[in-house]
């Protein structure tokens, strides 16, 4: 018979084993290394910045009322109605001459808790839901998907319309109706990251350990969708306060004179001359969506593991091309 | 109470394919009516090329695919059919290693927290002792007791499949399975998992099934071997039988894609060159599956399965699934295919 084989030499087997034991110290060496740059990225700018304008709105908001120079909606000076930023009124006044510096700092009490109200209910019920949707599979699925189906069928802005109008216009009902427009979204985003990490060998491996399914879901698969949630969340914060500005507008959001930024800036589009009027709220618009998105992308790095420790300056677009690049290498590494 | 701790008999498992139109249901059997058994403290090899069903056969006894028909026997317990009652239980006995140690690894917990969790699962160890415990498993498989507060993606691809190992030690199981537990790993680091693996089970008198489609890496590690093709199993034999007495065509063609570390050697042996390729799953040859590209495939071939039969001494354990078995054992392959003995038929063209 023309096979002949032989088993592996014991000698060279025992050269290969080299032992792999990290407490040489050259690797605890590396170990510090590793140690020092995690504290460097500590200081990660965009996160901490972000975080600062965040508290520094969320004390604005609580305590606006007692030191703005004028009333935000009592005091009116009709006499001097849309007048340019000036010593007295830093930020001008509006079309009834009312302190737009203190409109806008007092309308941080009504939209940022209607914000993070509405991405939070929206983001929560929409991800429990879209993850069982995707765990569970189905008749549930298919039953999920069809009311998803539905609700997204409608432009977000006229269902809410509808919805507040049904429900009177008050500031919660704003809430309830853009969480109730929002919350499929949610849903399918994190059913489609169910339906694929689900089959991942990780999740099969812990199945094999011996896990229950609600420890497979909560420990195994949850952890690994929620990245994508955070993210879309930081995203919405600034698209919820723009649709209550749009039904503000309309008049079925928080009615005037109650300052909130979405209705400063839906007023101003008829005075395009006064400036001021439009960019002030709208900076405070974007200094919000700006801090949560900072935020948002700084809470998920930390929550990744992988990119913990990654890189000293923890500048975005670097990470990015680090994850790009570790993406690139675990396919490559993946055996057919 | 007999010696083996695992008998499979007569396992089948079988996929649906839908083949485009949603009438037409196909069936793909993955693995086709095998059986085995596995002693204590023995180790099965599997091998055979991929989708030949030898990853599935693994999965099939750890419960994670849903088994067509077959017996499944731990010790004197016979397993149900289901996937969800017997899992608790059939996990404290048998564990897996699992091929890719990247992916097998939850990447957003540290080293601790996964050797943890089968402790925790199955309440083995009283959660004030499990730190420790953690440490004397990671001590086993030869890493440092502080790799516990890192995470995975930390280590080289041995040292995390030593953490895979390393999990699936932490039940105390009866039987590992081990799917290709080295094809993600540099060539490099494949014998030091390989001997950890070997040292793991002297020093715990545990059972393996050891699934490769390397041959050289089964029989460093298995004590029997058994040789799969397109679902079924082919052969069984012993290793040292594997050399110079297998009896089936295609294991011997196997045998013979093996390179030899010998230029000499290697430059003067016969090859066995299999012509075409591996018939589909769906629609597998009649008869004996592997007579598409048999070179020594007769008309009962196309007709007759072969039965899977005990071929020389009972003592030996070798068992094969051809109808030629004795002349293939005798003779060896390529001289039978070149003789007028069992030359080539007709049949594979009609195939």
């Amino acid at each position: 018979m023309g096979v002949t084989m032989q088993s592996p030499d014991p000698k060279t087997i025992r050269l290969m084993t080299v032992d792999q034991n990290s407490s040489t110290p050259a690797s605890r060496a590396r170990g510090l290394l590793v140690a020092a740059r995690t504290s460097a990225r500590s200081l990660d700018f965009g996160y901490y910045i972000g975080l600062l304008i965040i508290v520094a709105w969320a004390v604005i908001a609580t305590t606006a009322y007692l030191w703005v120079p004028f009333h935000p909606t009592e005091y009116q000076d009709v006499a001097n109605r849309l007048a340019a930023p000036s010593a007295t009124n830093i930020f001008g006044t509006d079309e009834l001459g009312r302190d737009v510096f203190s409109r806008v700092m007092a309308g941080a009490q009504l939209s940022l808790p209607i914000a993070l109200l509405t991405v939070a209910i929206a983001g929560v019920v929409g991800s429990v839901i879209g993850a069982i949707s995707g765990f569970v599979g189905g008749m549930v699925d298919e039953l999920i998907m069809r009311v998803c189906d539905v609700i997204l069928s409608f432009p977000a802005i006229v269902l809410a319309l509808a919805i507040v109008a049904a429900l009177g216009p008050n500031w919660f009902n704003v809430v309830a109706s853009i969480s109730l427009v929002m919350w499929p979204e949610y849903c399918r985003l994190m059913r489609s990251q169910v339906l694929s990490i689900r089959t991942n060998l990780h999740v099969t491996a812990a199945i094999s350990v011996g896990c229950s399914p609600t420890r497979v879901f909560s420990k195994h698969v949850l952890p690994y969708g929620l990245p994508a949630i955070m993210v879309k969340a930081t995203v919405d914060l600034g698209m919820v306060i723009l649709i209550t500005a749009g039904l503000s507008f309309i008049g079925v959001g928080v009615t005037p004179p109650t300052p909130e930024w979405g209705a400063m800036v839906s007023a101003a589009q008829t005075r395009i001359d006064s400036w001021w009027l439009v960019v002030f709220p709208g900076l405070a618009i974007l200094s919000t969506v700006l801090a949560f998105n900072f935020v948002g992308d700084g809470l998920r790095d930390k929550l990744d593991p992988q990119l913990r420790g990654g890189n000293a300056k923890g500048a975005s677009a670097k990470s990015m091309l680090q994850r790009i690049f570790l993406g690139q290498r675990k396919t490559k590494e993946t055996p057919a | 109470m007999s010696s083996e701790l695992l008998v499979v008999e007569d396992l089948s498992v079988h996929f649906k394919v839908s083949t485009g139109t949603r009438t037409s249901k196909k069936v793909v059997k993955a693995v086709d009516r095998v059986s085995f058994s596995v002693g204590r403290g023995e180790t099965l090899g599997i091998v055979g090329e991929s989708g030949c069903g030898k990853s599935t056969t693994g999965y099939a006894i750890q419960g994670l695919v849903k088994r067509q028909s077959g017996n499944i026997r731990i010790g004197d317990r016979e397993l149900g059919k289901g996937l969800g009652r017997d899992r608790q239980l059939l996990s404290r006995r048998v564990q897996m290693v699992f091929q890719d140690p990247t992916s097998s690894l939850n990447a957003k917990m540290t080293v601790g927290q996964i050797l943890t969790e089968p402790l925790a699962v199955h309440n083995i160890v009283p959660p004030r002792e499990r730190a420790e415990r953690v440490g004397e498993l990671l001590e086993m498989v030869g890493m440092p007791r502080s790799s516990a507060l890192r995470f995975p993606h930390e280590f080289s691809g041995g040292q995390r499949q030593r953490i895979g190992i390393a999990r699936a030690l932490a039940v105390e199981p009866e039987l590992i399975i081990c799917d290709e537990p080295t094809a993600a790993l540099d060539v490099s680091v494949r014998a030091q998992v390989l001997n950890l693996l070997r040292r793991l089970q002297k020093e715990r008198g545990l059972s393996l099934i050891f699934i490769s489609h390397d041959v050289s890496a089964v029989t460093h590690m298995a004590d029997r071997i058994m040789v799969m093709y397109l679902g079924r199993a082919v052969e069984v034999l012993p290793r040292a039988a594997l050399l110079n007495r297998s009896a089936h065509p295609y294991t011997q063609a196997l045998l013979s894609a093996v390179p030899v570390p010998d230029p000499l050697v290697e430059k003067n042996r016969e090859r066995i060159l299999l012509r075409g390729d591996v018939p589909s799953p769906i629609n597998p040859p009649s008869g004996c599956v592997f007579r598409t590209r048999c070179p020594i495939a007769q008309e009962i071939c196309a007709i007759d399965v072969p039965k899977q039969r005990v071929i020389g001494k009972e003592a030996e354990g070798q068992t094969v699934a051809c109808h030629f078995a004795e002349e293939v054992r005798e003779g060896g392959i390529a001289a039978l295919a070149a003789s007028s003995l069992l030359a080539p038929s007709t049949m594979k063209e009609t195939a």
